[in-house]
C-alpha cells in the first residue's frame, strides 16, 4: 500500500537532502515509520504509525519516543533514542509497551532506530521503522497468563484454594484492583471469606459482601449466576443497580464484573472482580477473564470430587478405625482387602500383616471347607447366601484361641469383581450372659417345681393336724357339750371357726401359687355361658339380688382359672356391696387395640378410691376377719388369673365397684353375634 | 347286725382315733378296724390275710402320704396281685389335689374321699361310707 502525497504527512523543518529522501522514505512505507530529528523529536510520522498509536493525521509531531511510551517502559525508549541521536550508534532496537494516545490502549511496539548522518558524519536524523508486536505480546501475556494460573491451581489444595488462585491470578493480569468468590450455597450466593486485592481500601468493600447473600437474580453476582454469563457494570456511580456502591466507591472503584464458573452441573462459583478509575475502560477484559473461567470450572468440579470422595474415605477411616467391632472387606476370592483396628484388637493381627492374605486365616480349620465352598458358590453364581444377614461363627484369634463371633455381611461390585464387608462382634460376653440366663432359668424351673412340691405338702400337712383338730371337737361337743355349759360350747364354736378360716387361709393360698402352673393348655372359652352359670349359682343363693350378664366374648385360657376369676368377683360384689338389692352387671366391650374391656360392677357401697390397689394385696381385706368372712385373697387370685393372660385388672366406679378388666387381643378369640337381650338370673 | 372288716392304712395317729370313734358309734353296722401305720405293712397284712379267710377285710381305707411307702405304690402292687384285685380300696386322704384324685382312680381306687376339715362332716362322711360298703361287700 503505498502513502505518497497523503495531506497527513507534515514538515516542521526543511533539511537536507538526506532528511529530505529520509522523509519521503517513511512516507512511502507501508509499515508504521517516523523520523526523528537530532532532539528525538518526530518530524514526520505516516499513516500507518499514526493509526497505530491511535491519533490523528499529524497528532504525533513534535512527540518524543518516550512520552509515547507506557510509563515503565519511557527509560527504555529514552535509551535507545539516546544511543543513536547523542551517541552515534547506527541502529538500535527496542520492543516496549506504547500508549495509544487517546484511548490509552497499550500496543506492543518493536522500534528499529536507523541514524541519518549529515556530509560530516555527524548524527542528523534517525529514522524509525516499527513493528506492531501487539497481537503476538497479548497472545504470549494470555499464554503467561494461563500458565501462571494453572501453575498456581496445581498448587492449591482445595477447590477453594483454586478458586482464590484464579482470582489472584486474573487481578494481576487483568490490572483488577480487587477479586473474590462468591460460592451457592443453599439457594444463596455467599461471598468466601478469602479474596485478593492490590492496593488498599478494598477491606471495607469486601467486610460489606461478606455481610450480603444473593438469591438467583439478586445483585450482580446473583445475576450472573441466574444468566450463567458474564456481566460488566462500566461505572457502578451510574446505577442503582450496584447495591455495595458505597463502600465500591470508597475504594475508588469504577468497574465490576461478575464471571461465573460453570462447570457440567451448572454454576459452581461466581467471580466478582473490581476495576479502579486509572484502570478503567480497557476492552477485552471481561472477555478475557470469561475465558479463563470457562477453564475454570471443570478444574474446580474435579478438584471438589476428589475432596468429596477424599472426606468420605477419610469418615469411613474414621468409622471403622473408631469402632469396636471388626470391620474388614474382602474379595470375592476370600482375599483380605482392609482390615481396622477393631479387627487388630479382636484378631490379634495388624493390618500389614493380614491384608492380602486369605480370610481362612481367621476361620476356625473346622468351618474352612464350608467357607471355601461358599466363596466358590459366590465365585460361580456372582451372590453370596449370607449378604445382607448376620449369622453367628466361631473366630480363629492369632493365637490359636476360639471365640464366638456375630458377622454381618454386606456385598458390593468393586472393581474386580463382586467384594464383601463384614462386621464381626465378639459376642463372648453375650454369650456367656446367655448362658447365666439359661442357667438361671432353669434354677427357676427348678424352683417352681420345688415350690409345687412345698404347697403340696404344705395341703396335706397343714391340713392333716386341722382335720384332727376339728375332728377331737366334734367329739369334744358331743361327749361334753353338756357339761361345759352355753360359755363353754361358745368358745368350742368359735376355736372350730378359726380352725375352718384357716383352712380356707391355706386353700387360697394353694390357689395363689398354683394359678398359671398348672400346665394346663389354653382353649376357646365362651365366657357368656361361663358367667350365666356363675351368677345363676349366686342368684340363687342371693333371692333379693340381681345378675344380669351382658356381651361377653370368647377368650382363650384356663377354663378353670377363668371360672374361678368370676367366681370371685361375683362372690367379692355379694359379700362387699352391702344392700340385700344389689344388683351387679357383667359385661364387656372391644377395645380398638383388639383386647378386650370386661366390666364387673354393682350398686353397692364401693371401695373408697384411695383402696383400690390394696384389695388386690394378698391378705388384704377392708375389714378385720370378724366382720366380714372370705380371707382377703380372692382379689389377688383374680389380680394373677388375668395377668397370666397377659391383661391387666383394676377398679372404679364413682358409684358402687366397678371392676375392669382388660385382655389383650391375644387371648380374645372373636365375639360371639350380638345379643340384644341381657340375660338375667335370678 | 352286719358286720364290715375294714383295714385302715393311716399313718396319723389322730386320724387312726377319730376313723375308728366315728366308725364305732354306728348303731346298725359293727365296724372292726385293723390299722397299718404304713404301705409295707399294709401290704403284709393283707398277703397274711389270705390264709385266713375269715379274718380278710372286706374294704381298705388308704392315706395316700405315708412313710415308707405311700398309698399310690400300696394301690400299684394291689392290683398287680391276682388275689387282691377285686378288693375295694377307698383313698381316703387329705389331698385336695385333682392331680391325686386322677391319678389314685388311674391306679385302681375303687374311690376317693377328701378329709373334711369339718369335725361333724368327717364323722357323718365316714359312716356313710361304712354303710355303703357294707351293702356293697356283704
Amino acid at each position: 500500500m503505498r502513502t505518497n502525497g497523503r495531506q497527513s504527512t507534515r514538515r516542521w523543518r526543511r533539511g537536507t537532502a538526506g532528511a529530505l529522501r529520509s522523509e519521503a522514505l517513511v512516507e512511502e512505507a507501508a509499515a508504521p515509520a517516523c523520523v526523528l530529528d537530532r532532539s528525538g523529536r518526530i518530524i514526520v510520522a505516516n499513516h500507518a504509525l499514526e493509526q497505530l498509536l491511535g491519533v490523528a493525521a499529524g497528532g504525533l509531531g513534535g512527540r518524543t519516543l518516550p512520552s509515547l511510551a507506557y510509563p515503565p517502559d519511557e527509560e527504555l525508549a529514552n535509551a535507545a533514542v539516546r544511543q543513536v541521536l547523542s551517541e552515534g550508534l547506527d541502529r538500535c532496537q527496542v520492543e516496549g509497551r506504547w500508549v495509544r494516545v487517546f484511548s490509552r490502549e497499550l500496543v506492543w511496539g518493536g522500534w528499529d532506530l536507523s541514524l541519518v548522518r549529515d556530509r560530516r558524519g555527524r548524527p542528523e536524523l534517525a529514522i524509525a521503522m516499527v513493528r506492531d508486536l501487539t497481537d503476538m505480546k497479548r497472545s504470549e501475556h494470555e499464554r503467561r497468563f494461563f500458565q501462571f494460573m494453572f501453575k498456581l491451581i496445581g498448587e492449591a489444595d482445595s477447590s477453594h484454594q483454586v478458586l482464590t488462585a484464579a482470582v489472584q491470578t486474573i487481578c494481576h493480569f487483568t490490572r483488577c484492583a480487587m477479586g473474590q468468590v462468591w460460592l451457592p450455597a443453599g439457594g444463596v450466593l455467599v461471598c468466601s471469606p478469602t479474596w485478593y486485592c492490590s492496593g488498599y481500601g478494598f477491606e471495607k468493600l469486601h467486610a460489606a459482601s461478606v455481610q450480603v447473600s444473593y438469591k438467583l437474580g439478586q445483585g450482580l453476582p446473583g445475576l450472573a449466576w441466574a444468566k450463567g454469563q458474564p456481566l460488566q457494570l462500566d461505572d457502578i456511580r451510574d446505577t442503582g443497580r450496584f447495591d455495595r456502591a458505597v463502600a465500591a466507591q470508597r475504594a475508588g472503584v469504577r468497574e465490576a464484573m461478575a464471571v461465573p464458573v460453570t462447570g457440567a452441573e451448572g454454576v459452581v462459583a461466581v467471580l466478582e472482580l473490581f476495576v479502579t478509575h486509572e484502570r478503567a475502560g480497557e476492552p477485552g477484559r471481561l472477555e478475557r477473564i470469561a475465558r479463563v473461567a470457562e477453564e475454570l470450572g471443570p478444574l474446580v468440579e474435579r478438584r471438589r470430587a476428589s475432596e468429596a470422595l477424599a472426606a468420605s474415605q477419610e469418615r469411613f477411616q474414621a468409622v471403622t478405625e473408631a469402632a469396636v467391632d471388626a470391620i474388614v472387606s474382602a474379595d470375592s476370592s476370600g482375599r483380605l482387602l482392609t482390615w481396622n483396628s477393631g479387627a487388630e484388637r479382636m484378631f490379634g493381627w495388624t493390618a500389614e500383616e493380614i491384608v492380602g492374605r486369605p480370610l481362612t486365616v481367621i476361620i476356625p480349620a473346622r468351618f474352612r471347607e464350608l467357607h471355601n465352598d461358599g466363596i466358590a458358590r459366590v465365585r460361580r453364581t456372582g451372590t453370596s447366601k449370607l449378604a445382607g444377614q448376620v449369622v453367628e461363627l466361631a473366630g480363629l484369634r492369632r493365637d490359636g484361641g476360639e471365640f464366638p463371633i456375630e458377622l454381618s455381611i454386606g456385598s458390593w461390585n468393586g472393581p474386580e469383581g463382586l467384594a464383601f464387608s463384614g462386621v464381626l462382634r465378639d459376642i463372648t460376653e453375650r454369650k456367656r450372659a446367655e448362658a447365666a440366663l439359661a442357667g438361671a432359668n432353669r434354677e427357676l424351673e427348678r424352683a417352681n417345681a420345688e415350690l409345687e412340691t412345698l404347697v403340696y405338702s404344705a395341703s396335706h400337712d397343714l391340713k392333716s393336724p386341722m382335720v384332727s383338730l376339728l375332728g377331737y371337737l366334734e367329739y369334744l361337743r358331743l361327749d361334753y357339750g353338756d357339761v361345759l355349759g352355753p360359755e363353754g360350747n361358745h368358745y368350742l364354736n368359735r376355736m372350730a371357726d378359726s380352725t375352718v378360716y384357716m383352712q380356707q387361709l391355706i386353700h387360697d393360698l394353694i390357689d395363689l401359687s398354683r394359678v398359671g402352673r398348672t400346665g394346663v393348655e389354653p382353649i376357646a372359652v365362651d365366657l357368656r355361658p361361663l358367667v350365666r352359670a356363675i351368677a345363676e349359682d349366686a342368684g340363687a343363693a342371693n333371692p333379693g339380688m340381681e345378675f344380669r350378664v351382658g356381651r361377653l366374648p370368647v377368650v382363650t385360657g384356663d377354663p378353670v382359672g377363668l371360672r374361678q376369676l368370676f367366681t370371685n368377683l361375683l362372690e367379692n360384689a355379694v359379700r362387699h356391696g352391702g344392700r340385700p338389692d344389689l344388683v351387679v352387671v357383667v359385661d364387656g366391650h372391644e377395645r380398638p387395640d383388639g383386647g378386650v374391656e370386661l366390666s364387673v360392677r354393682d350398686n353397692g357401697q364401693g371401695i373408697p378410691a384411695e383402696h383400690r390397689e390394696r384389695v388386690f394385696g394378698v391378705f388384704e381385706r377392708l375389714e378385720g376377719p370378724s366382720t366380714s368372712d372370705g380371707t382377703g385373697m380372692g382379689l389377688a387370685i383374680c389380680r394373677k388369673i388375668v395377668e397370666v393372660l397377659g391383661g391387666g385388672i383394676g377398679i372404679q366406679g364413682d358409684r358402687g365397684t366397678d371392676v375392669r378388666i382388660f385382655l389383650p387381643a391375644a387371648v380374645t378369640a372373636r365375639w360371639p353375634a350380638q345379643e340384644l337381650t341381657a340375660g338375667v338370673a335370678r | 347286725m352286719r358286720t364290715l372288716r375294714i383295714l385302715l392304712v393311716e399313718d396319723d395317729d389322730d386320724h387312726v382315733f377319730l376313723i375308728r370313734r366315728a366308725l364305732a358309734d354306728l348303731d346298725d353296722l359293727a365296724v372292726s378296724v385293723e390299722v397299718a401305720p404304713d404301705g409295707e405293712r399294709a401290704l403284709e397284712r393283707l398277703a397274711r390275710a389270705r390264709f385266713e379267710p375269715g379274718g380278710r377285710p372286706q374294704l381298705v381305707l388308704l392315706d395316700l402320704k405315708m412313710p415308707r411307702m405311700d398309698g399310690l405304690d400300696v394301690l400299684r402292687h394291689l392290683r398287680a396281685d391276682e388275689a387282691a384285685r377285686g378288693l375295694p380300696v377307698v383313698v381316703l386322704t387329705s389331698s385336695e389335689r385333682q392331680e391325686d384324685r386322677e391319678e389314685a382312680l388311674r391306679h385302681g381306687a375303687s374311690w376317693f374321699v377328701c378329709k373334711p376339715t369339718d369335725g361333724r362332716r368327717l364323722r357323718s362322711e365316714i359312716q356313710q361310707l361304712a354303710g355303703h360298703w357294707a351293702r356293697v361287700t356283704t
